[in-house]
Formats: structure tokens, sequence, C-alpha cells
């Protein structure tokens, strides 16, 4: 297992190399030029300002002193059309934001579809099942350029509930702290209550799973429940990924139960709960975990659409604007963040896929 | 309300036309902007109001996008300028109503009779925000930087000036040849190489703004940081959080300080036309200042709404250096074609002025020029008469735009007059806008959608661009007359002769020639709250911040005053 990271995480330079020397292919090869105004400039003021951003040499030459200064010294070079600023600035600048956003979005999505899925897939033709299923159909097909401004429509402009958009972020950890405190009380009572004799690893680790993401749960309701001007957006962007998990779950719910370790675990006289929580469930939530490695990194790196809805300051934006306005520098700077990303969240994917898929071995 | 701002308006303009004219009498050539105000009355722009004393005094807006830059040497958008205008001052500044120059670093300044030598007066009270005293080596560093900045792509502001073109162009190392002379810690001479009539007005402008030196050359490319940043304007730099907000107080060493009653501007850099919208209905802001094309029809249902003419000119360019439009009647004949009314009336609908001539109306003093109208038969006419009777045999042409919903409504509506009125047909090519900016500058088209945005009031940043080989001509175009016309009126000192060489320029750009076809004069429209006082509408959306103020409480302020800020 530990090689198996190592390897994959050796080969992470390579992939970002192979990424970056094409992006730079790419935009070079795209017809515009970042200094291009509506209104022409002289020639000669035209050339100042290409030697100044290096522009002038050949692009063999821009791309090797590019790569030395990002591997020496961590500095992706100055922002082409934010004079003021560098792109490690504004990647600094938009990341928190993004990321504060896309967590709120996954948790929400994570503890909305793992829920729904989960009962759905118990109670199956529920009137529960049939109700979150249209729901979540519904989630997943209506993009969020139209969810977005429906709900500013019914609860910023109607209602007045909440605000249109900005970036006012609040956070308290007391209430996740609680949870901790909870959890950690719950385990000790048990301990007292039932003796060592039926102390076993696997029970603490799956209750730490539920303490954690009970936890992660409350923190986002923290957040939101002081940082108005995040509601809209995070359930913007949480609804088509909470949709997907939970049809996702429940399929793969349905898959087990049907199968004939889950039978055993029934004959054997255990609870239906026991059944779902603790024998059903690792093997269904397999097909949203390999899902959420890709999801997760889509919400981190940022969407354009939502960012602009709520003018969220993040990197979404940044990035499509960068290429629109052939901010190379810019543009390249966050290819590479977003690679790096990539990488790294398909990793973990396949860490945890390992911890729960006992027919995967990672030689 | 607006009656009653624009007659006050009229008595405070009459009334100091009155005090620049005694006051130049016999020292300029009559008619020439106001020269030596000096004694400008300040108090005059301190308009009363009941009410702002007991309001907090917080005004929030949202200025489009965020900016590109706080460095006013290298700004090129609307965006910038409107920050550049609380944070810095030129030496002269902006009339509030009419945006004529008036005096803003320098206290009055003398130009001398043959107006290519201008003397500054700086105020010996102007001071930078930390206490610096503002100096004319301060303008003088300024500018040079500013020249030598690769960053600084508007130095043509600076072109006016004798030598200072070729400083740039032809490289030249020696500062000393351009014509900007410190004479004395509170004077600065400054020599034009041919009298400029509207010099004042570019010194009232962003490129033209100084900048703090020590401060430069301390941080680099970080001075525009709020914890570093020096300025000399009625503003200064509180909080910057780049692509959300901005957030302004007085500055409190501005040599003015009194006039300014906001005791905070909160700028917000909302890029989504509908958000802004949103905004501004559920109160977060009280100034918006521009209107998503869908939601004009509802704005306009709002007491609030505004639309004011705005110094542009939206217009299609000709390429004339392959057929068919090397033909001006061809040109002519495409013109004639369009009905230019129905194009506002059914297309544009806030109030967009059908255009014949080139020059945006407004300009003070300057006649708007009536061309050839809207006229098919004859369109037809001229068409046969260059060998396409019907149309037939015309090659094909198309009409490249940069993608956008409402340049594409407007193109199809081009394209079917084309059909109807003359029988040719046009398809639509649409590119991603530095494509189409690549595209433009190759000449890479038959027919070209183009806007042009006025620098300063004045024809001839309208009609500049012609010339033979202008950057901004990109048609081709070229005529040895026009070239000389527009020479001949920089030499001219006569502000009335000028403009007249002016106006034979336009005739001769939009009688025959045509190497584009105007459609419109532009409009501004946005929504303000009524609380907000000292704004006055303008055709260059200017509203300088020292003069405006609270009336009452608005939502947004009493929100932003609740934040604890």
């Amino acid at each position: 297992m530990g090689r198996y990271v190592l390897r994959r995480l050796l080969w992470t330079p390579l992939v970002l190399l192979v990424l970056v020397t094409l992006t730079f292919a790419l935009i070079k090869a795209a017809p515009g030029n970042p200094f291009a105004m509506d209104r022409v400039v002289s020639e000669e003021i035209r050339a100042q300002l290409e030697a100044r951003y290096g522009l002038d040499k050949p692009a063999i030459v821009q791309f090797g002193q590019y790569l030395g200064r990002v591997v020496t010294d961590f500095d992706f070079g100055p922002s082409m059309k934010f004079k003021d600023r560098t792109v490690n600035d504004i990647i600094a600048n938009g990341i928190g934001p993004t990321m504060l956003l896309g967590a709120c979005a996954v948790i929400l999505a994570v503890a909305i579809g793992l829920t729904a899925g989960t009962i759905g897939a118990v109670r199956q033709n529920s009137v529960f099942d049939h109700a979150s299923m249209s729901a979540a159909t519904f989630g997943m097909s209506v993009p969020n350029f139209v969810t977005g401004p429906v709900l500013v429509l019914v609860f910023a402009l109607s209602w007045k509930a909440l605000p249109v958009s900005g970036f006012d972020p609040s956070f308290s950890l007391l209430p996740a702290l609680g949870i901790a405190a909870l959890h950690v009380a719950w385990r000790v009572t048990e301990r007292i209550r039932v003796g060592p004799a039926g102390f076993s690893w696997g029970r603490e680790f799956a209750c730490l799973w539920l303490g954690l993401l009970l936890a992660a749960v409350t923190s986002v309701v923290t957040l939101l429940a002081r940082s108005p001007t995040l509601i809209l957006p995070a359930v913007t962007l949480a609804l088509p990924f909470a949709s997907r998990i939970a049809r996702l779950m429940r399929a793969g719910m349905l898959e087990v139960i049907g199968q004939d370790y889950v039978r055993t675990a029934r004959a054997k006289g255990l609870s239906e709960t026991t059944v779902v929580v603790r024998h059903a469930l690792k093997g269904g939530i397999l097909p949203v975990v390999s899902y959420l490695g890709p999801a997760i990194t889509g919400v981190l790196t940022g969407s354009l659409v939502v960012e602009k809805i709520f003018a969220i300051p993040g990197i979404g934006r940044e990035f499509v604007e960068a290429a629109l306005s052939r901010d190379y520098m810019l543009v390249l700077g966050i290819v590479v963040l977003d690679g790096l990303l990539l990488v790294l969240f398909n990793l973990a994917v396949d860490v945890v896929y390992g911890f729960l898929d006992p027919r995967i071995r990672y030689e | 309300m607006r009656f009653r701002a624009f007659a006050y308006a009229l008595t405070l303009l009459s009334a100091f036309a009155a005090t620049a004219a005694a006051e130049d009498e016999g020292k300029k050539p009559e008619g020439a902007p106001p020269a030596d105000p000096a004694g400008f009355d300040f108090s005059t722009l301190f308009e009363p109001g009941d009410g702002w004393r007991s309001t907090r005094q917080i005004f929030v807006w949202n200025n489009e996008t965020e900016p590109e830059t706080l460095d006013p040497a290298v700004m090129t958008g609307v965006t910038e300028h409107q920050l550049a205008l609380a944070l810095f001052e030129g030496l002269a500044s902006h009339h509030p109503e009419t945006l004529e120059p008036i005096p803003g670093a320098a206290w009055k300044w003398d130009v001398s009779a043959d107006g290519t030598v201008y003397t500054f007066h700086l105020r010996k009270d102007a001071r930078w925000s930390n206490g610096d005293p503002l100096t004319a080596e301060d303008f003088r560093w300024s500018w040079e930087r500013a020249l030598r900045e690769p960053n600084c792509q508007y130095k043509e502001m600076f072109f006016p000036i004798r030598g200072a073109e070729a400083f740039v162009e032809a490289n030249e190392k020696d500062w000393s040849t351009v014509g900007v002379a410190v004479t004395s810690p509170h004077t600065l001479t400054v020599t034009l190489h041919t009298p400029c009539a509207y010099f004042l007005e570019l010194c009232a402008f962003e490129t033209l703004m100084p900048v703090h030196r020590r401060t430069l050359e301390q941080f680099g490319q970080l001075w525009t940081r709020p914890e570093n940043i020096v300025v000399n304007g009625p503003f200064a730099l509180d909080v910057w959080k780049p692509r959300d907000r901005i957030e302004m107080v007085p500055n409190a060493k501005w040599w003015n300080r009194g006039i300014v009653r906001l005791e905070r501007m909160v700028i917000r850099a909302i890029d989504d036309q509908s958000t802004s919208y949103n905004e501004y209905l559920s109160g977060g802001v009280d100034w918006i200042r521009s209107i998503a094309a869908g939601k004009v029809t509802d704005a306009q249902q709002q007491a609030d709404y505004y639309v004011q003419p705005y110094l542009g000119t939206y217009f299609f360019r000709f390429n004339t250096t392959e057929p068919p439009f090397d033909d001006p009647k061809v040109r002519k004949a495409f013109n004639q074609a369009i009905d230019k009314r129905v194009i506002c009336e059914t297309v544009l609908k806030a109030g967009q002025v059908p255009a014949t001539g080139i020059v945006s109306p407004g300009i003070h003093g300057f006649p708007e020029f009536k061309g050839p109208g809207y006229d098919p038969v004859k369109a037809r006419a001229l068409l046969a008469e260059a060998g396409f009777p019907e149309g037939k045999g015309f090659p094909k042409v198309d009409v490249l735009y940069n993608t956008s919903e409402s340049h594409k409504q407007v193109c199809e509506k081009l394209v079917e007059m084309w059909k109807t009125n003359l029988g040719v047909t046009v398809t639509l090519r649409n590119c991603e806008w530095k494509v189409y900016l690549e595209e433009t500058r190759k000449l890479s088209y038959s027919i070209q959608r183009a806007g042009w945005i006025g620098d300063y009031a004045d024809p001839a940043t309208f009609l500049d661009m012609w010339c033979t080989g202008r950057g901004n001509n990109n048609t081709g175009w070229s005529s040895a007359a026009y070239d000389d016309l527009l020479a001949r009126s920089t030499k001219e000192t006569d502000p009335a002769k000028r403009y007249a060489l002016l106006a034979e320029a336009e005739k001769l750009l939009c009688t025959d020639e045509f190497p584009f076809m105007p459609i419109y004069f532009y409009v501004n429209q946005g929504m303000l709250r009524p609380e907000v006082r000292g704004w006055h509408e303008n055709i260059r959306d200017l509203h300088p911040f020292q003069y405006l103020f609270l009336a009452g409480p608005t939502k947004a302020s009493a929100a932003a005053a609740g934040s604890g800020k």
C-alpha cells in the first residue's frame, strides 16, 4: 500500500509536466494576444509590453524560463491582465473562497445524498423512495445556471430572507467540538457499560466515521447559519451532486442488499439497522466513493457559473476569464493547481477504495 | 428632482462661464477652455441638502468588475477610471456637472498666447496621504515614469507634449527633450508641440495623474496594496478584497477634505449584470452603472432608472482594401440601406440615438453632423452604379462581430435590411473577443462591428483615428484631403475655426466616403437611489465622488454601518 502511494506520488510531477507542456502549446497556438485591446496601441508600445513579459523571446525559451521559475522559486509569474498582481497572489486569494464553498457543497451533498439513497434502498418503492428519486432526477437534470437564479428570485428577491450575492464567511468551531465531546462521552459510556470484552477496532472505526460525518455536517450548518451569503451558492452547487450521490447510493445499496452475505447477516438474527449500517453500507457506498474523487475536484476547482451568479471571489471564474483574456501565466498557474488537485483526489479515492473493498489489493 | 438638479446646473454653469470669461479676457483666444479660473469657488459645488448630517454617509455601489490595476498610469478601462477619480487627482479635475476642467492639484494655470505653453501653479497645501507635500517634481517624475513604463498603454495621452511621442516611439533616452519642466517646487511648465484644445481635459485624465515616487520605488509591483499605497485624491484605499470589494475612506490629508461628506465607499465588483440588478432591487447597492439587456424593460418601470447620453458611437467598419468595399459607392449604398431608427427602436430600446455622423453629440459647441439617411431607392441606384444591379453578382461577404447576444441581434437586423433593400446576402461571423481583435487588426473581415468611447469631450477623439496609418483606423482607408484637414485642425488656435475644420473632416467621412457605417450613439443606463445627491448625469458617466452624499439612510448604507464598518 505504502509503495503504491509512493509510486503514484512520484508519477505526479511527470503528469503535471505533460499537462503544463500541452497547455502551453495550446494557449500559444490560440489566436489572440493578452495585450490586445479594442483600441490599438503603436507597435513600439506593444513591443515594450511584450518585452516586459518575455513574450519577445522564442516560445521554447519562454517555456524553459517559466518551468525554471516554477521549479526553483515556486513563482508562477506575473498576471498579464491584473498588472498589480502575481499569479501566486491571485490563486492564493481565489482558492480560499472556492474551497470553502466547495467543501460546504460536498459535505451537504454527501450528507443528503447518502441519507436519501440509503433510506430509498432500504424502503424501496416507498413514498419516500419515489419522492427522493424524483427530486434527484430533477436536481441532476436542471443546470445550476437555472437553479441559482431561481433560488435568488425566491429567497432573496421575493422572500428577502437571504442576500443576493457576496462572500462574507464567519465560522465557529464550538458546535463541532460539542459533537466531538458527545462522541467521546458516547464511546466511554459504552466501554463502561459493556466492559472491555466487547471492544473491537472495527466498531470504533465505524463509529468514528459516523462522528466525523456528523461533525462535518454540524460545521457546515454552523458556517451557513453564521454567513447567510454562503447559503444559496452552497445549495446551488450541492444540488446536482447530492442528486447524483443519492442515486448512486441507492443503486449500490440495492445491489448489496440482495447479496448472500447480507442474507447471512439477516439469518443470524441481527437487527435491520445493524445489517444496513455494519454490513450493507460498506459495500453499497463503493460507487459513491469512485464518483467522489472527480466530483470533489470538480467542486474545488471552482464553478464559473455559481461564482459568477453569486459574485464569489473564487478561482473558477479566474480560470475561464484568464483563458478568454489570454492571460497565459494565470491559465498555466491554475492548470497546475487543478491538475495537482485532480491527481491527489484520485489517489485518495483509490486508497479509500482499498480500505472499503477487500477484493482490491494494491501491489 | 432631476429637473431641479438640471436647473441648478444651468445656473451654476452660467455663473461659472461668466467668471471664467471675465478672467480670460485679453489673455488668450476667445472661447478656449477656461485657462485661468483662479479663485474657483469650490463651495459652489457643496450642494445643500437636508438630512445628510443625521445619516451615516456610506455609499455602496457596483463598479462592474475587478479592476485590472489601481496604478493610474497603467489603467485603460472604465472600471479603473472610476477608482482613479476617487484615489488620485491630476493637475485639473472634473466639474461634476459639466465635466469641464476645473482646478485640481494645480490651483491655477496660465496659457501662453499661442496656446503651446501651460504653466501650472500647484497648491502649496496639496499633500500626499502620508503627509508628504505634493510638488511639481512629483508630476514630472510620474509622467516620465509613465512614458517609460511598459505597462502604460495610454502613452498617447502625453503626445500633445513636445517630444513625448519621440521619447516613446523613437526610444529616446534623454528626458530633457520632453517639454516638461519644473520651474519651481510648485510650478510645472509644460510645452506642447502644437496647441491642444483638450490638453486641460487630459490633465484630469488618469494617465496623467501623479504617483508617489518613494512608494513605487520601495514596493514595486505591490505599491497599490492598501497597506502600501499613497494617494493624493479625495479618498484613500482602506480595503481591497480582489473580486469582492474595495473600500475607501476620505483622505484626511487631501487639501479640500472639508467638501467630502461621505465617510466610506463600499465598491463591489459584481460583474454579472443580472446579479448587479438583483443587488440593486434587494437594496444591496445604491448605484449600478449598467443594466443587463434582459432587464431593461423591467428597469424602465422603476422610479430609480436613469438613462443619459454617453460619449460613444456604435458603428461598422468596412474593409476598404479589397472588393467590393474598396468602392465608396458600395459603402454608401450599404449605409443608406439601413434604417437606423428601426434598430434603435426595435432592437436596442433604451433611447439610443440613430447616427449619421461619427462624432457623438453632447460635445460642447460641436454641431451634430447629419449625413445621408435611410433611402433604399438611392441605395439600390448606388449599388447598380457600382456594377451590382439588384445585388446581382455581388461577392460573398460577411459581417464580423464579437460573440454577444446584443451584437448578434443588431447584425441580424442589418443583414435582413441589406437583403430586402439591396438584394445582397451577407452572412454573420462571430468570434470570441481576442480573436475578433486579431482579425480586425489583420483586416481579415469585410464588415466589422465596432464601438468607440471618447476619452475626452472633443471631436478629435472620434476623428483622429481615421487618418492614414493610425492604429485604430483598421479599415485601410486613406485620404490625403482628410489627413490635411486634421493636420490643419491641430495647428489652429482659434477654437471656432478648429471646430469648423473638424466638422469639415466629419463631413468628408460621412457624405460619400464612409469607411465605416455609423449606427447609433450610445446611452448609459443605470439605477441610482434618490437619496444619493451631488450626482449629475453627464456624457462620460463620471461623477466625482468628493461631491456625493446621502440625504437619507438607505438599506445598503445601514447594512454597511451595521456590520461595524
